[in-house]
């Protein structure tokens, strides 16, 4: 099915001291990350929490290749990245989405310019708009979609280009509760089928315990910890409601509110 | 029975585009209107002025005037109905040319131009501040020049309506280019295209919208710089035979050859509605 993975070399990420400074308008410099090391392992999945501006869409971004690291290496498969690239898939906050195509020639796009021909290229399209639920809409325009089938969209034309790491920055932060709260199970099914690693940025506790497998807690510039999610999967909305997830919850509530407490290292960070 | 019949529920009202017809009975009341007092201010002058006929012809003087167009046949046509509309076609059809060739020409250079220098920084640097430049002459004062250069040819009014109609599409087009969304075009690099890709693939096509909507007006003015064109240096086209009826001092025939132009402007506007509207379906409006 995936046919792009090859065997042996599995998929990893690895993050080597990685700094970023970068200039204001009037010329001071910001640190936005620094000495940030982190391995994530094929099909992992990661969520990065912090109050804003504490450098976690710089930190996907550096990975994304849409910013260069001031210092430090990015590896993916133990080769430096440089630039964006289709082995790492982004999903935006906002609506990135080709206004002027269809569904389903949304998405299509990454197969298409890579010049799959095109009666596969439909297939494999039509397998990623079923897997988000689009079916029905292949042949509508985004503008008659709602944002959530909007970012499902969007989704689907990251998934259908297969890439080997998924990132995602705050995808669901412009959605309403109920609409969100389906998106991450619909992530959760996705991921389940197709595991890959993912790093997914959010301001939301709740989201980030829901998914991830581990929590990486960012706070100016910085890894603060790192914390293991201890459920298994498959996890579905039951686990919302469960006493240990409010336990881990709070806790987490907890040390992102403690703000300038002296940095711990988590168990495996 | 047959009232039960009628009785038959109605399809349901349309609405979008169409919708927008509900106006157009209170749009033709205006006309009329107008047209009403057009009428009166003519009776006005007929019965105060020594020469209404230059002053203001009444509505029905102007349609006796369209046999008198067939005098632009050359001395000695017989004043017509038929020799009225030959006249008609054959200039509409040299300014209509003439303004299809200078829409295409201009049209392509404009564009091509902006897409050039959206493409290249070092290209927009070296060429941006010249092309403004030339943005900012009037664009009438440089009719002499070109007749001058063309003398009275179509070549010269092509040239001209070609030159104006570029310099106004580059500049539309150019910031077009500017108001692609740069999320989209960064969705597009992390999805796998090339920078050649992003510019063929997500600047262009969605650049259309607000060059398709910065051609209407172009369109509008179009004619106008056609016109000018064809009063100064032409020898045919609906600009020459409505300058000559100035000199004759018909003030009649003016006014109709002023009604048929109206009534080309608004048809092209019409047809590039409608193109606008196939190629920008996808466009969100708003509500």
């Amino acid at each position: 099915m995936l046919a792009a993975q090859t065997a042996g070399a599995p998929p990893h990420i690895r993050l080597q001291g990685v700094r970023k400074v970068m200039k204001t308008e009037r010329g001071a410099e910001i640190v936005a990350l620094s000495g940030v090391d982190l391995d994530i392992a094929e099909g992992e999945f990661i969520a990065v929490i912090g109050p804003s501006g504490c450098g976690k869409t710089t930190l996907l971004n550096q990975i994304a290749g849409l910013a260069e690291p001031s210092q430090g290496r990015i590896l993916l498969h133990g080769k430096e990245v440089h630039g964006p690239g289709r082995d790492r898939g982004v999903v935006f906050q906002g609506d990135a989405i080709f206004y002027w195509r269809t569904v389903r020639r949304n998405v299509e796009y990454g197969l298409e310019i890579q010049g799959m021909p095109k009666a596969e290229r439909r297939d494999h399209a039509e397998r990623y708009i079923r897997l988000v639920g689009l079916a029905d809409f292949a042949e509508l325009y985004p503008k008659e979609l709602s944002g959530g089938m909007r970012k499902r969209c969007q989704i689907a034309t990251v998934l259908a280009n297969n890439p080997d790491v998924l990132l995602m920055d705050e995808p669901f932060g412009a959605l309403d509760y109920p609409t969100k709260c389906q998106l991450q199970e619909e992530v959760l099914r996705i991921h389940t089928r197709e595991p890959r690693a993912t790093v997914f940025v959010t301001h939301d506790i709740e989201e980030a315990l829901f998914l991830a497998d581990r929590i990486v807690v960012m706070e100016r510039g910085r890894i603060r910890r790192i914390v293991d999610v201890p459920f298994g999967r498959p996890r579905d909305s039951a686990l919302r409601i469960e006493p240990a997830f409010s336990d881990l919850k709070a806790e987490l509530w907890a040390l992102l509110e403690g703000g300038h407490a002296p940095a711990a290292r988590g168990h495996d960070g | 029975m047959a009232e039960v019949m009628d009785a038959a529920p109605r399809p349901p009202r349309r609405t979008g585009p169409a919708a927008g017809r509900d106006g157009r009975p209170l749009g033709f009341a205006v006309v009329l209107v107008l047209l009403a007092a057009w009428w009166i201010a003519s009776a006005y002058v007929a019965a105060h002025a020594a020469r209404p006929d230059i002053l203001l012809p009444s509505p029905l003087d102007v349609v006796a005037a369209i046999p008198r167009l067939a005098v632009f046949a050359g001395p000695g046509t017989e004043l017509s109905y038929a020799n009225a509309l030959g006249v008609i076609a054959y200039h509409s059809a040299v300014s209509m040319a003439t303004l299809l060739g200078g829409l295409a020409i201009g049209g392509a250079i404009g564009v091509g131009l902006a897409l050039l220098l959206g493409w290249s920084r070092r290209l927009r640097l070296v060429f941006e501040g010249p092309l403004l430049l030339v943005r900012i002459i009037p664009l009438l004062s440089l009719l002499p020049l070109f007749l001058s250069w063309f003398g009275g040819t179509r070549t010269g009014a092509v040239s001209f309506v070609a030159f104006a109609v570029a310099s106004m599409v580059f500049v539309n087009a150019l910031e077009a280019i500017r108001n692609v969304s740069p999320l989209v075009q960064t969705y597009a690099r992390t999805l796998g295209a090339s920078a050649a890709t992003v510019y063929r693939t997500v600047v262009v096509p969605a650049m259309v919208p607000e060059l398709v909507g910065g051609l209407r007006v172009v369109l509008g003015l179009a004619w106008a710089i056609l016109l000018a064109a064809e009063f100064l240096a032409a020898q045919s086209g609906l600009g020459r035979i409505l300058i000559l009826a100035q000199q004759y001092l018909d003030t009649s025939r003016m006014i109709l050859i002023v009604i048929l132009i109206m009534f080309y402007t608004y048809i092209f506007d019409r047809a590039l509605a409608l193109v606008a509207r196939s190629l920008t379906r996808w466009v969100p409006r708003q509500k």
